[in-house]
């Protein structure tokens, strides 16, 4: 991450304005026990309590680490009901990430979100046809699959 | 061309020191970032909840591997 993803002037200026970054080594107590820590890089997106919403492991090149950080963003928002921020950042990742690894868990969190937020369960079965349409093979698309009846 | 292939292969290699956790940069000016570009990455866990609270952004956790 050093090496390539960190020192990218996008993904820099995306965390500073957006996150507050903390790096910490792997073996760092209390928090690698607290966050159950086994391999590096281990990114954690959590709430200003310490609450853990989003993780991923492994290198992350710089135009998948910015969608992946929008994703846990919008987790966190959607895990504390702050549906209409969740949404905005979903729409974010949904217009300018598509091609994304987070991009099929972008569409399937903006339409449970989009419901949640208005409790219309359109969103839901649009969610469902957006991924069968672009992401067949996902396991979002999968796990959408009970939506098209609606 | 040349140039093209020359650029991509010197990205494949950043990326794989990446993997390996070399700093390919340490010692020499890289170019690539400036100053106030760098991530201002907090060490503290209390000082970046207590940030995290005042800006009311979420927190971004980096566990690496020092070397």
């Amino acid at each position: 991450m050093d090496a390539v993803t960190y020192p990218d002037s996008g993904v820099s200026r995306f965390v500073n304005e957006k996150l507050v970054p903390l790096r910490v080594p792997f073996n760092h107590e209390p928090l690698s026990q607290q966050f159950q820590v086994k391999w590096t890089p281990t990114l954690v997106i959590a709430d200003d309590k310490g609450n853990e919403h989003h993780r991923t492991v492994g290198f992350l090149a710089p135009e998948d680490l910015i969608p992946s950080l929008l994703l846990g963003k919008a987790k966190t928002d959607f895990d504390l009901d702050q549906f209409p921020g969740a949404i905005a950042t979903l729409e974010v990742i949904l217009n300018e990430y598509r091609n994304s690894g987070s991009a099929p868990e972008a569409i399937f969190l903006y339409g449970v979100s989009r419901y949640k937020n208005t409790h219309d369960p359109k969103p839901l079965k649009e969610a469902y046809e957006k991924l069968k349409a672009e992401y067949p093979e996902s396991e979002w698309t999968k796990r959408a699959y009970p939506y098209r009846l609606l | 061309m040349k140039a093209a292939k020359v650029l991509k292969f010197t990205r494949d290699l950043m990326k794989r020191a990446d993997f390996f956790n070399v700093d390919l940069s340490r010692g020499q000016d890289s170019g690539r970032l400036n100053m106030a570009d760098k991530i201002g990455w907090e060490t503290d866990f209390d000082t970046a909840l207590t940030r995290a609270k005042a800006e009311k952004k979420p927190l971004f956790i980096d566990f690496f591997n020092p070397g």
